[in-house]
Parts: C-alpha cells; structure tokens; sequence
C-alpha cells in the first residue's frame, strides 16, 4: 500500500512538475503574433496538398497554340 | 506534319518554356504556401479543409499567373484568394449544417518530423489551444491576428486584405490582441 501510495505521489508530481513546465513554455512568447508565428513554424504542410496541385496542373488545358501550326498560322 | 525553324521560333515567343514556368510557380509555393495552409487551417480548424482550400488556392493562383500584374507582392495576393476561399467554405459549411469530428481530423492528420515525444505533445497542445481561443473570437479578429502573425505583411497590406485603413487595422490589433489573450488564458470549458 505504501508502495502504491509513494508511486502515486510520484505520478502526481510529475504530472503537476511537467504542467509547469508547458505553462512557462506558452507564457515565453512576447506578443500574440510571436506565439502563433511559432505555431505557424511548427505546423508543416502535409505532402498531399503538392502531390494535388502536381496532379491538377498536368490536368490544366494546355495552351492552343499548338492548333495554329496544325491547321496553319495563315489562312 | 513537321515544324519548320520558323514557326518553331514563333512558338517560343508566344508560349513561355514550360520549365522555367514551372520552376517560378515552384518557387513561389514553396515559398508561400506555409503561410497559406496554416492560416486556412487556424481559420477553418480543419486539416482536411484547410488542404484543399490550399490546393484551390495555388491551382488558382497558376492559372491567373500571367495576368498578375505585381500591384500588390504575390503574399498578399495570395493571401486575399485564401480569405476569400475560407468565408466560402464557412458559407458552404453553414448551409449544409455539416458536423465532423475536425478537431480530432486536425491533430491526427499534421506528421510532425520531431523526434522528442514530449516536444511533440507540447507543440499538439500549444496548437489545439491556440485553435481554440481563435475559434472563440470573431472572423474580424482571427483574420487580423493571421495577417499580423506574418512578419512578410506591412500595416498598409493588411488594411487592403481587409479592407480599411492602417490606423483602424492598427486598432482593431490592439483589441484582438486582448480578445485573444483573454480567451487564452481563461478558455472557455
């Protein structure tokens, strides 16, 4: 029982020890704009958004000019 | 039908070598589209979303290449697309009455390359809460405190986004600034 009562305690303080430390963390911004640039920094695009638009640029029409040297630039 | 060295040469003049077309838009979503996605994703609060309106957002930005004209610098083009996407994904969303569980989409979907577990959660939780206290304030105030969090953005672009002058964008900072900080630290339960 004391075993569990000490591991308990252990937890606890842990716990609280590592809520501490996050809350000095978010405060260590300067301003507003500070802490969301860092979350910005921290929040990367995902590969599928490139993998996408790779995907729907290929799809794009293509230019027609390539109709005029086939039927002839002059008519 | 073989070309002559003529008509090879007109072609060249009217239609731009594809590479180096691609390399330039290349250049300009890598250079862009983080700022792009991340404030698509804290205005929206939903990965899945925020990922397409990115993807419209440079699809369309490719096909209107040409015709920009520079008046503005590319970011703040960009950037007004992006806004203008993300009222009509929230029009949409509120017509449909659509309800998912995006909050939880949200922290499953962003891979993070750090390797400290700790790190991870507390950049997971910094996230979710930084999401929530912007989802506590108006669209006004989440859109001015994106812009503003972008060091790439001047005062007076910031009022064209949005549409009024640098002191009233200089204002309405300051209280979204308050509203925010306010709601940080006493979020709602």
């Amino acid at each position: 029982m004391n075993k569990k009562l000490r591991f308990r305690e252990k937890q606890d303080h842990e716990t609280v020890h590592h809520q501490i430390q996050r809350s000095e963390s978010v405060n260590s911004f300067d301003s507003v704009e500070a802490l969301i640039r860092h979350d910005a920094g921290e929040t990367p695009v995902p590969e599928t958004v490139r993998r996408r638009l790779q995907g729907s640029i290929a799809a794009e029409p293509r230019s027609r000019v390539w109709w005029r040297y086939l039927f002839g630039r002059r008519r | 039908m073989t070309e002559t060295a003529e008509t090879c040469s007109a072609r060249k003049e009217e239609e731009p070598p594809p590479i180096a077309e691609c390399a330039d838009f290349a250049a300009i979503y890598d250079g862009h589209s983080r700022a792009i996605y991340y404030l698509a994703l804290r205005y929206l609060g939903d990965a899945a979303q925020a990922e397409d309106v990115a993807h419209d957002v440079f699809l369309k930005a490719y096909r209107n290449l040409k015709g920009f004209r520079g008046e503005a610098g590319i970011r703040t083009w960009l950037y007004r697309i992006a806004i203008n996407h993300c009222r009509n994904v929230t029009q949409t969303w509120h017509k449909r009455h659509i309800f998912s569980n995006a909050d939880e989409a949200l922290w499953q979907s962003a891979p993070s390359d750090q390797p400290d577990p700790l790190r991870n959660l507390e950049t997971k939780e910094l996230g979710e809460r930084i999401q929530r206290t912007l989802k506590a304030l108006s669209e006004e105030y989440r859109v001015i405190l994106l812009l503003a969090a972008d060091e790439h953005l001047s005062y007076a672009e910031m009022a064209t986004l949005t549409e009024q002058t640098p002191d009233a964008v200089r204002g309405k900072l300051y209280r979204a600034r308050k509203a925010f900080i306010q709601h940080f630290q006493n979020p709602l339960p």
